[in-house]
């Protein structure tokens, strides 16, 4: 009898301990190429048949979960949002990706393989930058949208771009937006710091890699334009590539600085992957869909992270 | 005399049993020239319906017909492959004799006197024909693209996400094909797409 007691015993720490080992939930995304749809893009109807859902607050997934490859693909073949693709671009990547966190940090973890390509996309200095994108409720743009709401007609390489070198910015930190973005009308200062306090942000942070290696990582914010901090709070390790993927970012929970948010348990964000692969700069990135996005269990999260 | 004789005459012409003619040779006469009649008609709408009868005109062939070879109607997936008529003329006999009978008095005159005979000229009347053709889909209930396609038969699980939840909505909100299905054949006026662009609110 006491045999019996004991051995259930034994069992039951070994399910438990066989739980706290459980590895954190992988979701398989599809990253995908955007070609030109800027923010501004997506509100006209005759151009973006979900323009009313947009204003709806329907999110991109509710409506294109799954089509991410037929999007991507079109986009490297000749869609009119992507006046010049480059030749022998995969329209597609395909990615797994991971959360979990402890009592000090959240953990990110991607695994992709960086398409073939004999010749660079692109002239940036690193082969990949690995980018993540995270909003909080305060910004109501940031599940609708995404990454999108920080993409206008007006930035290098859109179909508006007027050479003004402008960076990824929010429609709120205009004081006039149009069909060709928001410009230069940029709000005062003051309205700019009370969106910052309020939360009304898109927080990015960022992996460099070359040869599949960790080679820096940066943080910043959007709001009226691409800031980034002097010191970054996130930082990578591990390895990328399909083989060997280890690949791990790492952000603190608690909020230091300006632009940052505290990561908190139970809180549903949204998050956004996007992938500059081979030299690719500006808009000729991989991106993925706004995820909704939560720390710990319950709700209906597209990516959950798992406690540690 | 003679005005009040012709009532008489045709009547008597219609209603005398005729004593030459057998009942049933005026008859196989009367089907035979109906018939005659029925083929003439529809070998002339066939033909007046062919895409060869509207490549004939320059302006067709030239700068209208091109932009729908770019068109999703040209080349898709299906191989489905309207022409001109499929979607022009409708496809209920007397709907069909009005567009005939429409375009014989407005749109030969218009093209002898070269009313679109130039791009530019195409371009600033672009808005103008395009309604009118939109109007007339919008009280037919698009009756030329229900004669393809029909909503009965679409089968929502190969079709994209995003087609079947518009769908769902626009037939929910009393929509009919062309209200949401505007430019997929031709380009939309830039008038319109300016003021649209002018409309929208992008700061919401």
């Amino acid at each position: 009898m006491n045999k019996t007691i004991a051995a259930r015993g034994i069992a039951l720490i070994a399910v438990g301990l066989a739980a706290m080992a459980t590895p954190a939930v992988a979701e398989e995304i599809t990253l995908f190429q955007p070609g030109q749809s800027a923010w501004e893009w997506l509100l006209v109807p005759s151009k973006h048949d979900g323009a009313k859902r947009i204003r709806e607050g329907k999110t991109c997934m509710s409506c294109h979960a799954g089509e991410q490859a037929a999007i991507g693909n079109s986009m490297v073949s000749g869609n009119a949002l992507e006046p010049s693709p480059i030749a022998g671009m995969a329209g597609t990547v395909p990615m797994t990706l991971s959360a979990s966190y402890d009592d000090t940090n959240l953990y990110l973890s991607a695994c992709w393989q960086q398409p073939d390509s004999t010749t660079p996309w692109g002239d940036e200095a690193d082969e990949q930058h690995l980018t993540f994108m995270l909003g909080s409720s305060e910004l109501s743009l940031a599940p609708i949208a995404g990454c999108w709401a920080s993409c206008h007609n007006d930035l290098p390489g859109m179909p508006n771009d007027a050479g003004q070198q402008l960076t990824k910015y929010l429609p709120g930190s205009r004081t006039k937006l149009t069909a060709t973005g928001g410009g230069t009308n940029i709000k005062p200062a003051d309205e700019l710091q009370a969106q910052l306090a309020e939360g009304k942000y898109l927080e990015y942070w960022q992996l460099l890699l070359n040869d599949d290696q960790v080679t820096g990582a940066s943080d910043g914010y959007f709001l009226d334009h691409r800031a980034a901090n002097a010191d970054s709070a996130v930082s990578g390790n591990g390895q990328a590539g399909a083989g060997a993927c280890s690949l791990q970012l790492v952000r603190p929970l608690a909020a230091t600085g300006t632009g940052r948010h505290a990561l908190q348990e139970g809180v549903e964000y949204t998050l956004a992957v996007a992938l500059h692969a081979n030299h690719a700069s500006g808009r000729h990135h991989y991106t993925s869909f706004p995820m909704r996005f939560r720390l710990g269990a319950g709700g209906d999260a597209e990516l959950t992270a798992q406690r540690k | 005399m003679g005005k009040k004789g012709q009532p008489g005459r045709i009547r008597r012409f219609f209603a005398t049993p005729s004593a030459r003619w057998g009942t049933g040779a005026l008859l196989a006469t009367g089907v035979l020239v109906g018939a005659l009649g029925w083929a003439g008609f529809t070998t002339f709408v066939d033909a007046s319906s062919d895409p060869r009868m509207c490549h004939s005109c320059h302006e067709m062939r030239e700068f209208i017909f091109p932009e729908y070879e770019e068109s999703v109607h040209w080349t898709s997936r299906s191989g489905v492959r309207p022409m001109c008529a499929d979607c022009h003329v409708p496809h209920g006999f007397f709907a069909k004799l009005g567009t005939k009978i429409r375009a014989t008095a407005i749109e030969i005159p218009a093209h002898l006197m070269g009313n679109i005979d130039t791009p530019e000229k195409f371009e600033a009347k672009r808005e103008e024909l395009a309604k009118r053709v939109w109007a007339r889909m919008e009280k037919d209930d698009s009756a030329v693209c229900r004669h393809c396609h029909d909503v009965s038969a679409m089968d929502t699980k190969v079709q994209a996400m995003s087609a079947v939840s518009e769908h769902e909505a626009g037939f929910a909100e009393g929509k009919t094909c062309i209200d949401c299905h505007k430019g997929i054949a031709h380009k939309l006026p830039e008038s319109m797409l300016k003021q649209e662009e002018e409309d929208v609110d992008f700061d919401f």
